[in-house]
């Protein structure tokens, strides 16, 4: 059996590809492997948002839960991708509902413990939000796309 | 008698008076004819029966937004510029039904219509003209799916071409090396000399092809001179002289294609109507649209083809909306195709310098004017 | 001046190009609520066989023509189509019902680079009702398997009920020798697989861009969304092929109507490769 620090896991993940050594190895010390049992929670929305996880395997169903209908799921997330934005800013809550779709082993960050860090280590700090931004870019490009319902229906061709 | 030789007959001189014999031996030879002639105050091309159904004595005032009728001092058959008619409305109709379906025994029949009119001639058709029948020959004839009406339309036509004296302001041929001269595919090129004089007003005919040949043996015709050749060639000379629009070909098609976001084309639309005037009179748009007409009381469903225009809203449409909406983008690809991407399609320009585009816009847009300054690149400043 | 590609797909038959050879349906398999795929057998007259790509017209009596790409090569006379009702025409199409006489124009166009595909890993991305004239590519992938490297098929649609081709997809992903991947645009009660655009399962696509050939076919946006990404990947954009759609009347280069820029899709295309086509595409209103 193979044994790999947490910085090492952490190098291994498509996110953290490319952070400097010292900001990998804080991010280590802020940092434990989580794994969850298909259909398991993984986030509840309007609960406080206590950090995000990095997704190292399996599939994770975001989404909102509505009234009489469920989890509505709005996006699935993949190995390599990240959950959890909410925790950068007020309140610190998370807006949505995640659940595993299947097994998911991840990587759990603490926000208790990273943001007093980037707070005082602004570079870090700036790199690390850049590649969430980044990562919200991606989202948002993906939620567009399917708003303009590229394959609905709604303009007839009528010839 | 031996069969008149090209060396003999290449040449020929007939006196003005004398057209109808051309009439006649085209007639002989089994070929009405179609020309220009004048109706509702304008040059139309429609049948003629003999010389005196040619717009004799008349010239053209053509500019952009401009076209009129007006007298010449003289009595010249062939004095105008491009007829405001098109030849194209004779080899491409403006509607065609293609075939008719009926349903027998609970299948559909198609019977295929396809209108053979024959021979016919061609008279006074303008080097651009022809030029521009070879531009529509390549698109509707030489393509892997010739197109049944115009290939039995163009089918046993014989081409008496016309070089231009009067050029009018509109007509860039000279760019466009189409003219003034009547250039590769006709059968017979003539050329009009001292129309002023009415003892020395006569014709040089040229045959350029055995059909051609045939026609010109029957014309009680003298051969023509050295003399008649210089008159020949200082008519279109001069006829060269005359013209005052230019296009600037040199990498104009690149510079196109690279100017699709110029700012000119939202200029121009501006004053574009989209009214597609320019396409109707254009005599190597070939757009048309296909449809069925079915007829519920009869029975029956035609397939009808009908010219269109990419200037209409609906041309490119498609999922409920049309791929060029604006008005901009419409008149960018008219030009573009015409200028551009015609070459890379068809090995030709889809232009031939008619000028009629110019003439009959009736907010006087100037094609010639908006690629040259799309060509130019973008503007400074 | 740029080279055209030259057509590569068979001619149509001797009659009057512009007039339908009848067929006969004999089989309408309702894919989802508003698509039904066609078999069609000739009624004597037989069309020259279509390639994976082409399309035909297909005409039905008293409404028009429409191009609709084969869905399926039968091998034999048969005719196989999957319509998308979007009204006009093609809801006459989709009303069809066995013994109808349909007419038949065709098969036109340049069809998709199978044999160039050969050797190379293939990655096939078909979006919404793309899938239909791409199921002919996995249909000669998956017959001559070992020609190919590794193949990867991704397909994105509205909702899960939107998915075409449901049991084959199925059998399809439970292959071996075939990695299929399906992401919904919006999830449905049941749906257990990805929700997202496709670019979104490409991304967690492995691929060797100097061996990898794509074939793309799907609305205008998802097809330029998808080049994209490959090519950012390291993706040759000659190595990735798309099908272009545009309103078409003859489908024989002389109504000009499907003009994009100087290829006219019905002729040039509609499959063509991305290094011709995406400044094209990228250009409003071109």
């Amino acid at each position: 059996m193979v044994v790999t620090t947490m910085a090492e896991e952490l190098a291994g993940h498509r996110f953290f590809r490319s952070i400097p050594v010292d900001l990998r190895d804080r991010l280590a010390g802020c940092a434990r492997n989580v794994v969850f049992a298909p259909g398991d929670r993984i986030c509840v929305e309007g609960t406080h948002a206590s950090g995000f996880f990095a997704i190292r395997t399996g599939r994770v169903n975001v989404g909102i839960y509505v009234p009489h209908q469920g989890l509505q799921v709005l996006e699935t997330r993949h190995a390599g991708d990240v959950l959890g934005f909410s925790w950068l800013f007020p309140p610190y809550r998370w807006q949505i509902d995640a659940v595993a779709g299947e097994q998911v082993r991840a990587i759990e960050l603490h926000a208790d413990c990273l943001l007093p860090y980037l707070e005082e280590h602004p570079a870090g700090g700036y790199l690390l939000v850049r590649m969430f931004a980044q990562e919200m870019e991606e989202t948002i490009q993906s939620t567009r796309l399917r708003l303009l319902d590229v394959y609905g229906r709604d303009r007839v061709h009528a010839r | 008698m031996t069969s008149p030789t090209f060396a003999e007959l290449d040449r020929v001189v007939l006196p003005a008076a004398g057209l109808d014999d051309l009439f006649d031996a085209l007639h002989a030879e089994g070929y009405p004819v179609l020309g220009p002639t004048v109706r509702d105050g304008a040059i139309v091309i429609g049948p003629l029966t003999s010389s005196d159904d040619l717009p004799r004595g008349w010239g053209d005032e053509q500019d952009a937004g401009v076209y009129r009728l007006v007298r010449r001092d003289d009595d010249a058959y062939f004095g105008f510029a491009a007829p405001a008619g098109t030849w194209k409305r004779h080899l491409f109709p403006a509607h065609s039904v293609l075939w008719r379906a009926r349903v027998v025994r609970g299948a559909p029949v198609i019977e295929e219509n396809v209108d053979h009119p024959g021979r016919r001639a061609l008279v006074g058709i303008r080097g651009c003209d022809l030029a521009a029948v070879a531009v529509q020959d390549r698109v509707l004839l030489h393509g892997t799916h010739p197109d049944p009406v115009y290939s039995a339309r163009r089918a046993d036509l014989l081409l008496v071409g016309v070089s231009c004296g009067t050029p009018a302001s509109t007509c860039f041929c000279t760019s466009m090396g189409t003219g003034p001269s009547v250039g590769g595919g006709a059968d017979i090129a003539m050329t009009e000399l001292d129309a002023e004089d009415p003892v020395r007003h006569r014709f040089l005919l040229e045959a350029r092809t055995d059909a051609g040949v045939t026609v010109v043996a029957r014309v009680a015709a003298r051969r023509a001179t050295a003399e008649d050749d210089d008159a020949a060639d200082a008519v279109v000379r001069r006829a060269g002289s005359l013209i005052t629009r230019t296009v600037d070909g040199a990498g104009l098609p690149e510079a196109l294609r690279a100017g699709a976001e110029h700012p000119r084309w939202d200029e121009v639309a501006e004053r574009c109507l989209s009214c597609g005037s320019c396409t109707m009179v254009c005599p190597t748009c070939f757009c048309t649209d296909v449809r069925d007409e079915p007829n519920v009381l009869a029975g029956t469903d035609d397939r009808v083809r009908v010219w269109a225009s990419c200037f209409e809203l609906g041309h490119s449409y498609l999922h409920g909306g049309s791929v060029r909406p604006s008005p901009s983008a419409r008149y960018r690809q008219w030009a573009t195709h015409k200028f551009s991407t015609w070459w890379d399609q068809f090995g030709t320009s889809g232009c031939v310098g008619c000028g009629r585009c110019i003439a009959w816009c009736p907010v006087g847009i100037d094609v010639t004017e908006e690629i040259r300054a799309v060509a130019a690149g973008p503007t400074e400043g | 001046m740029s080279t055209l590609v030259e057509p590569r797909g068979p001619g149509a038959s001797a009659r009057g190009s512009m007039t339908p050879v009848p067929h006969r349906v004999v089989e309408v398999v309702h894919e989802t609520r508003e698509t039904v795929t066609l078999t069609l057998e000739p009624v004597s007259d037989v069309i020259v066989a279509p390639v994976a790509g082409q399309f035909t017209m297909l005409w039905a009596w008293g409404a028009g023509e429409v191009p609709i790409s084969v869905s399926a090569l039968a091998g034999d006379d048969r005719l196989v189509h999957t319509i998308r009702d979007v009204a006009g025409v093609t809801k006459t199409l989709c009303a069809s019902r066995q013994g109808d006489v349909l007419g038949v124009r065709g098969p036109y166009g340049c069809g998709w680079g199978i044999d160039a595909a050969r050797g190379h890993d293939l990655v096939i991305v078909a979006g919404g009702i793309g899938l239909a004239p791409l199921r002919p590519v996995v249909h000669a992938v998956l017959a001559e398997r070992s020609a190919f490297g590794r193949v990867s098929l991704v397909v994105g649609a509205r909702t899960e009920q939107e998915l075409l081709f449901r049991a084959e997809l199925d059998g399809w992903w439970h292959r071996r020798d075939i990695d299929v991947r399906t992401i919904v645009d919006r999830s449905s009660p049941g749906w257990s697989g990805s929700v997202g655009v496709v670019t979104g399962e490409l991304v967690g696509l492995e691929i060797d861009p100097a061996s990898t050939r794509a074939m793309v076919c799907g609305p205008e946006v998802m097809m330029r969304v998808v080049a994209q990404h490959l090519t950012d990947r390291g993706v040759a954009a000659s190595a990735i092929e798309v099908s272009v759609e545009r309103n078409m009347q003859c489908a024989v280069k002389t109504c000009g109507h499907c003009q994009v820029g100087p290829f006219f899709a019905c002729t040039d295309g509609p499959v063509l490769p991305w290094d011709v086509v995406a400044s094209l595409l990228t250009v409003r209103e071109l």
